[in-house]
Parts: C-alpha cells; sequence; structure tokens
C-alpha cells in the first residue's frame, strides 16, 4: 500500500481554513489493486481541530464506493485517536444531515458528486462515532485515524475511492472529500468498468436485471472509432435470454438512437423488457451491443472487434 | 388534488405494491383515494439518486389509478409493475401508502412515493425499488383525460 497524501499546496490551502474549524484529512493508505469479493483494508490519517466548544461531538465519516459493493452492508469503520478509540456506525439512511434539509447519501452526492470518477454508480455511505467526546474551543489538536475494511464487488473495476470526515455541525468542510489513486479490481466478472478513466462504451448500473433502466454511453472521445465525430448514434443489440433466446434489435429507428450529450459523447437509456419486447416469462441473462450510423455501414466496437457485452444480474 | 395541496409539506406516500401477502385494503371513494385518481406521467426521472432524464423517452409514459379501484400501466415505461391490477390507499402515521395489486402470480417489490414540495402543485415523487436494489424517483404529474394521447 503506497500513502496518499495532499500536495504542500493543497495542505496551505486546508490550513488557512482550518483557523475556521474542521477536520482535515491528510493521509489515506489505500491498496492499489484487489481481487474481487476481497476485503480490503483502508486508513485515513486526519487531524480534529478544535475551534469552538461542543460537549457531545461526533465524527461524520462518508465513503465514496462503487454501488455494487454494497458498501452499507459490506464495511465496517472504527476510529482511534489521542482521545480515544471506538466504533463508527452506519447512520441510518433516513437520517437527516444536521442543519440540513437532506439526508447524508443525497447530500454528499449533490455537493460533491463522484469526485474524479466518470460513471454515475458510486454511492455515498455515510458512518459516526458511537460515543461523543468534548470539544473545546483552543483545545490541543487531536490526532486520528478511521480504519476501515470493506469487501470489494464482483465486477473488474478501476475506481478512486472517496472520503470525508467532518465534525457533528459542519456539513460543508472545505478540505473535504479526499480521493484515493487507482485501485483496480481484478479476477471478476464482466467488461471492466473503468470509473476514473473515459472508455468507448459503458453500461450503468453495473447492477441491473432486465427490469431496470440501463444507461448505455458512447464516448467518441476513448478510442478513435469509425463513429467519433458522427452526427448520429444508434445502438444495435442482442439480448440473451435464460431460455437460450437471442433478441435483436438493429432497426435504426428512434428508439435506438442515442442522445447527444456534446463533446462526442451520446446516451441512451433503455428498458430491456421493453426495448427487447420480452415475453413476460422471458428474462435476460445478458446483452451484447454495438454502435452504428443510422444505415449500419460505420460500426463502433470493442478495440478487439469484438461488441461490447453486459451481464444481467441473475436474483 | 386540493387534499394535496393543503397538505403538501407533511405528506408522505409509499406506494407499495405487494403480491400475496396481504390483501390491498380498498377504500375505493373516499377522499383520499379521489385525490390520487387519475393519470399520472413520469416527467423526470432519476436512478440511485441520478438524474436519467437526458436520453429517455417517456413519451406515453403513464400509470392511472382508476376511481373504481383498478389501476393500468404503460407498457413502454418501467413501473417495476408490467400487470394491471388494483390499488388502494393506506394511511400510515410518515405518510399514506398505495398499495398496487397486480393480476397474476407477479414476484412482490417495493415502492416508495412523496408529495414534490418543490416544483408544480400536484407532482408527486414516486419512489421505488427494483429487485436488483437500484432506487428509482420519478416525477410525475397528473395529466387530464383529453391530454393522455398528446405527444
Amino acid at each position: 500500500m503506497k500513502p496518499v497524501r495532499r500536495s504542500a499546496g493543497f495542505i496551505l490551502l486546508s490550513l488557512l481554513f482550518l483557523l475556521a474549524g474542521c477536520i482535515t484529512i491528510d493521509e489515506v493508505d489505500q491498496p492499489s489493486t484487489a481481487r474481487s469479493g476481497q476485503n480490503i483494508t483502508i486508513t485515513v490519517k486526519m487531524e480534529i481541530r478544535q475551534t469552538k466548544d461542543n460537549p457531545a461531538d461526533r465524527i461524520y465519516f462518508g465513503f465514496l464506493a462503487p454501488r455494487d459493493w454494497n458498501a452499507a452492508a459490506n464495511t465496517t469503520v472504527s476510529f482511534s485517536s489521542d482521545r480515544g478509540d471506538g466504533k463508527m456506525t452506519l447512520v441510518p439512511p433516513g437520517a437527516l444531515a444536521l442543519k440540513s434539509n437532506n439526508r447524508w447519501p443525497g447530500l454528499l452526492l449533490s455537493r460533491y458528486g463522484i469526485g474524479v470518477n466518470l460513471l454515475k454508480d458510486m454511492e455515498w455511505v455515510t458512518f459516526r462515532t458511537d460515543s461523543t467526546y468534548a470539544a473545546i474551543n483552543g483545545g490541543p489538536t487531536v490526532r486520528g485515524t478511521i480504519k476501515i475494511v470493506t469487501r470489494t464487488g464482483m465486477q473488474n473495476e478501476i475506481v478512486r475511492l472517496g472520503y470525508f470526515a467532518t465534525a457533528e455541525d459542519i456539513i460543508d468542510p472545505i478540505d473535504n472529500p479526499f480521493y484515493g489513486n487507482d485501485l483496480t479490481i481484478a479476477g471478476g466478472k464482466g467488461q471492466l468498468l473503468d470509473f476514473s478513466n473515459p472508455q468507448t462504451a459503458t453500461i450503468v448500473p453495473a447492477k441491473s436485471v432486465d427490469n431496470d433502466y440501463i444507461t448505455v454511453t458512447f464516448d467518441g472521445n476513448a478510442h478513435q472509432t469509425a463513429l467519433t465525430g458522427s452526427t448520429a448514434v444508434y445502438l444495435r443489440a442482442s439480448a440473451y435470454t435464460r431460455d437460450q433466446q437471442v433478441i435483436n434489435v438493429a432497426d435504426g429507428s428512434g428508439a435506438t438512437r442515442l442522445a447527444p450529450m456534446g463533446n462526442n459523447k451520446w446516451c441512451i437509456q433503455i428498458w430491456p423488457r421493453s426495448f427487447f419486447h420480452l415475453k413476460e416469462d422471458q428474462s435476460l441473462s445478458r446483452m451484447e451491443y454495438y454502435f452504428t450510423d443510422r444505415a449500419g455501414n460505420r460500426v463502433a466496437n470493442d478495440p478487439s472487434g469484438a461488441p461490447f457485452k453486459y451481464e444481467f444480474w441473475d436474483h | 388534488m386540493n387534499y394535496l395541496n393543503q397538505h403538501r409539506k407533511g405528506l408522505a406516500l409509499l406506494l407499495v405494491f405487494l403480491a400475496g401477502a396481504c390483501k390491498p385494503e380498498q377504500r375505493t371513494g373516499d377522499k383520499t383515494t379521489a385525490a390520487y385518481a387519475g393519470s399520472w406521467k413520469i416527467i423526470r426521472a432519476a436512478r440511485n439518486l441520478y438524474d436519467i432524464t437526458a436520453g429517455c423517452d417517456y413519451g406515453r409514459s403513464l400509470i392511472t389509478l382508476n376511481t373504481d379501484g383498478t389501476y393500468t400501466v404503460d407498457k413502454t415505461a418501467l413501473f417495476a409493475v408490467t400487470r394491471n391490477g388494483d390499488w388502494s390507499v393506506r394511511k400510515q402515521p410518515a405518510g399514506d401508502i398505495i398499495i398496487l395489486q397486480p393480476g397474476g402470480t407477479t414476484p412482490a417489490r417495493a415502492y416508495e412515493m412523496q408529495s414534490d414540495t418543490t416544483g408544480d402543485a400536484g407532482n408527486i415523487i414516486a419512489k421505488f425499488t427494483t429487485a436488483s436494489s437500484n432506487t428509482y424517483q420519478y416525477l410525475l404529474k397528473k395529466i387530464a383525460p383529453k391530454e393522455i394521447d398528446k405527444p
């Protein structure tokens, strides 16, 4: 593991804001590689500056991870410091953030998004110290370490995890969040989901059934393709049912046309049950897809020449 | 609609679709049921808190709660229930629960709904979770019958 530290300039900027009082994350030690479904340990070192009196303060800690990790169920968090140690427990999903009418996951997502990551299939999960501590204005700076043990998802991924820490009554500390370097998850299933680098084709969410909306995105800038710079992009797909049928959609109709997002990026939301005209007793196991112009003459496939692949969750 | 307007802040609607586990409570004709009866169209959508309105054709994406206690869902939009059936309203301390009971033996799924306190009066926010744990939030607008077939 290689600790990730903030740059000198960032630390200087943070120190300026520390005068207002908050928690500074100044080092994260996380692995750079892991296997799918593996427990990994991450430590987050921080400083807590006491700038106001609060007889019963708590530390809130947010962790940004891919949704397929199900971090709320698969993560334990503990806290150690020169003022004592303890456990951190999951903030109930419905709990409102203090000084806010928003729930913690939505608040962090709306304020900070997913940081440097690109795929909108991540979630903030929030923990808080079980015990409270007395903050004394002007008291000595407290040094603490948060230890996270979490299980990676079953998908092959490259992702930059995010970390957020704050005192109980400060929702928006200026020196948060902190994002780690790329973490590569291998040994899993499915096409690589690269959260932190552009890919020609992506589908989110990583975990879905045919009775979900899935977002199919084409990025003509990720790699040069026959459709890079095109004025219209269409989806062509083959769906494989669990009763061994193959359903092809390649009609170049409005239903298969991607919407422009600007800068050579396109997307379409599809409800597979409707898109592939499934019968009521049919369900999908996987899908292969590629992109074309309307006539189907120009094609954007996987760089290997094969279609892109997506597996539906088997529930 | 007046009921919704009068209780917008405190009203949290939960739409729960149950199959088989319990018999839906039918209260057709009462004031609460009348407030929800009508055709609702998706005008915005989010999945797992991310907006997915762009790139999605919600054209005729309607769910219709009829005054006779039946409902119909449009086959071109995800409402998690794909079969038509019966609906009812149940009072809960945190808000109303609307129960959809589809026909057939469709597996049970849960939905949530809330009133929209920020947009146009009368809009409601529908929340539900699919079998894959993806959570959807639709902003629904009540559509007059004469507007239903308009694009």
